[in-house]
């Protein structure tokens, strides 16, 4: 798939066990791609709110992903920083349609980049939910992100 | 599309730099404003007050909704950034609430809009049920005077002589019969009279305020039942049906707010700011003793963790505790528009308070310390804190130009009162170090308490002995010539002596002063120093005068032989003029040399 050539040429390896971190606001849709990246029978029909965090193996290609689902509900966000020294590559999921909690999703993202434990990693932001009449263009969302975003230059 | 980057261009970002003169008149740091803009639309059109802007979890999705009762009585349901739908309402709004009636599976919250003497109660956003409040008891004779007027037994000018005497008298009348005082024509009189055919008098009384209290436990999604205020001075507690009323407590005065604490099965505690400037406390359906008086009228009221945060007409916002104690008071620089509850789910659960103010400042304040300040273009009209779209601390601002300002509090927003200036400073909260209590320290304790008085005496015995040993040491340096000052029956001089240079060459100067009242004549010097490290320009002199008061410098040159070798002292010695009895110096003084500096080649 398109995603995983993005990914495999963003990380330049190949053969190893690479560890992802999948963050983003609850309800944006993290463990539904997560289910869509598995093979088909492994899929799940319904995905419930997810608690704390839950943990994937993918195999693609050569490579062998780590996948962390992080929760995004207001309690479960601190624990996102206690896996940002493994991870490996980061996808931010923001739903597009959800333009209220934009500013918020802005305000996690600033601070992921900011923390001392994420090393230069590429992080891969995820505009999900385009399909709804109600979703911002990315274009929209690249520059609500980007008012904070130039200051960091990490990767990706 | 509104971009929140434009509305806070006046505040730069996300930070309103705000100044306030601290309490000696200078400027502390600027005060910035915790929150983040989420969403702004200056042409929503919405004209409401606090006591009817609600959110709750309508629809059961986690998705909470905004409810605003419209004073032009329709019910605007807003989702995310849109108007989701809008509902035609039966009368003028005074307040909307939302609760939950049963136990049952989904627990859906029911809204109920108070209007007029009526409580609509939609479900599903579908009225369900109206509420009607129990008529009052009417005095018996103005009843009396009703029926027979509308009888026709007695003439309606009698009829309207009867009810000014029982006026007069203290009677409180209803409306209809001051309305029928008040009609001057008598055609429109007879008019009235008949227009009321058939229909006994009764005392009809409006809703002023309306809450929530919980029945059994304090959660978000547990049965609560409604409380409501009338015009009549009462508290009238429903059931959680929303059919009847279970209680019905007499307070007297028509309440203004109401803030309620506890549950119904538990104990509940409701205070009560009535129209006439006091607090009231009603405790588990029981009109307690404590009235407080307030110094104004009250335009808030909002409870706290502990305590009950009254804002009145005089700027100044108050907190009370239960028992009628006032635990702080914070003044305000202008007008309060809006107060409303902050309780903020975080790992700490604070409870603030947000205050609207007339010059567009809205405050957040933590107990009394001030955390955060922004600002509104126009006057606020109702603030809300609550839970809205999915995430909970959302504050919503409706202003009177019908402006909606939605606002988030990060996640990681610090309101501890130390977060900014103005609060007592850290060093306070480092505890002293208080050394253990030993047996030894126990044990000289009560040596004191017993011998207190041997104790004393013998300190003050010390005392005066040190003294008198100090005094007499002194006597014997001015009386002895040793020291740098000379005090005896003839002579009373002081010497100083400092030293310029950094080489090998240095200059010596003496500064001598006579501080005594008879002029010295002839007073030889004599200066001594190792004369292997130092060569002395000259090694005495003699000071022909030395006139009372007056400073007199003396300059010798002074040279480091070796340079190398370390540095000594110099001592000066002045001598007793010829002619006196005693060979002893008047003065002697030294100076240590500093360390030279090498010789330039």
């Amino acid at each position: 798939m398109g995603l995983f050539d993005k990914l495999l040429s963003f990380l330049g390896v190949s053969g190893k066990k690479v560890n992802v971190l999948v963050v983003g606001l609850d309800n944006s849709g993290k463990t539904t791609i997560i289910e869509r990246l598995k093979p088909r029978p492994k899929q799940s029909a319904e995905v419930a709110p997810t608690v704390g965090f839950s943990v994937d193996e993918l195999q693609k290609g050569s490579l062998t992903f780590t996948v962390f689902d992080m929760s995004g509900a207001g309690r479960y966000r601190t624990l996102w920083e206690q896996y940002y020294r493994e991870a490996d590559a980061v996808i931010f999921v923001v739903d597009s349609a959800d333009k209220l909690r934009m500013v918020v999703a802005r305000d996690e993202m600033e601070h992921m980049l900011a923390h001392h434990n994420l090393r230069k990693v590429p992080v891969l932001f995820f505009a999900n939910k385009k399909d709804l009449a109600v979703a911002m263009p990315p274009v929209e969302i690249a520059q609500v992100a980007g008012e904070g975003g130039e200051r960091y230059s990490k990767g990706g | 599309m509104v971009d929140p980057g434009d509305y806070a261009a006046a505040e730069h970002g996300h930070s309103a730099a705000s100044k306030i003169p601290g309490p000696n008149g200078q400027l502390s740091p600027p005060l910035k404003s915790v929150w983040l803009e989420a969403f702004n639309d200056p042409v929503a059109g919405i004209t409401a007050y606090t006591p009817c802007v609600h959110t709750c979890n309508l629809f059961g999705d986690g998705d909470n909704r905004l409810v605003i009762a419209d004073e032009d009585r329709k019910l605007k349901v807003w989702k995310g950034t849109q108007k989701a739908s809008e509902h035609q309402l039966l009368d003028t709004p005074v307040a909307i609430c939302s609760f939950i009636s049963d136990n049952s599976q989904p627990r859906l919250p029911a809204l109920a809009v108070a209007a007029g003497s009526h409580i609509y109660i939609y479900r599903n956003l579908r009225p369900y049920y109206k509420f009607v409040l129990p008529p009052e008891n009417v005095n018996t004779e103005e009843q009396d005077i009703w029926q027979k007027v509308m009888e026709g037994e007695i003439v309606i000018g009698d009829a309207v002589a009867q009810l000014t005497r029982l006026q007069d008298a203290g009677v409180v009348l209803q409306t209809r019969s001051l309305q029928l005082m008040n009609i001057g024509d008598p055609d429109a009189k007879m008019a009235f009279v008949e227009h009321w055919q058939g229909q006994p008098l009764v005392a009809t009384t409006v809703i002023t305020c309306m809450d929530i209290v919980k029945q059994a436990i304090d959660e978000p999604d547990a049965v609560s039942c409604l409380v409501v205020g009338t015009e009549s001075g009462r508290l009238l507690i429903i059931n959680a049906a929303g059919t009847a009323i279970v209680k019905n407590i007499w307070v007297g005065i028509t309440p203004a707010m109401i803030a309620v604490q506890g549950e119904l099965d538990v104990g509940y505690r409701i205070t009560v700011a009535g129209r006439d400037g006091k607090l009231y406390h009603v405790r588990n359906g029981e009109l307690t003793q404590t009235i407080i008086q307030l110094e104004a009228q009250p335009v808030g009221l909002v409870r706290l963790a502990k305590h009950v945060a009254v804002g009145c007409m005089n700027d100044v916002i108050h907190a009370y505790q239960p028992n009628g104690h006032k635990s702080w008071s914070i003044y305000l620089p202008c007008h309060i528009l809006a107060m409303q509850r902050m309780e903020v789910t975080s790992q700490r659960m604070t409870k603030a308070l947000v205050v609207a103010l007339s010059n567009g400042e809205v405050r957040v304040y933590n107990e009394k310390l001030l955390v955060s300040i922004h600002t509104v273009p126009n006057p606020v009209t109702a603030l809300w804190f609550g839970r809205y779209g999915r995430e909970d601390n959302t504050l919503i601002t409706i202003t009177k130009s019908g402006l909606l300002d939605i606002k988030m509090l990060p996640r990681t927003a610090n309101l501890e009162a130390g977060a900014v200036g103005g609060g007592p400073p850290p060093e306070q909260e480092i505890p002293l170090a208080v050394p253990k209590k030993t047996r030894l320290y126990v044990e000289q304790t009560q040596r004191e308490r017993e011998q207190a008085a041997d104790m004393h005496r013998t300190f003050q015995r010390d005392l005066a002995k040190l003294r008198l040993t100090t005094a007499r040491a002194y006597v014997k340096v001015l009386t002895d010539g040793q020291g740098a000052a000379a005090f005896t029956t003839s002579t009373n001089l002081s010497l100083s002596l400092s030293v310029a240079g950094l080489g090998p060459r240095f200059r010596l100067s003496l500064l001598l002063r006579n501080e005594g009242t008879k002029h010295m004549l002839d007073v030889p010097v004599a200066l001594r120093a190792d004369p292997a490290l130092y060569s002395l320009g000259k090694t005495q002199f003699v000071i022909p005068l030395l006139v009372p008061g007056l400073q007199y410098t003396f300059e010798v040159p002074v040279t480091a032989v070796d340079p190398l070798q370390g540095s000594d002292s110099v001592s000066v010695l002045l001598l007793a003029p010829g002619g006196s009895s005693s060979s002893a110096p008047l003065l002697q003084a030294t100076i240590k040399m500093p360390v030279s500096e090498p010789e330039d080649v």
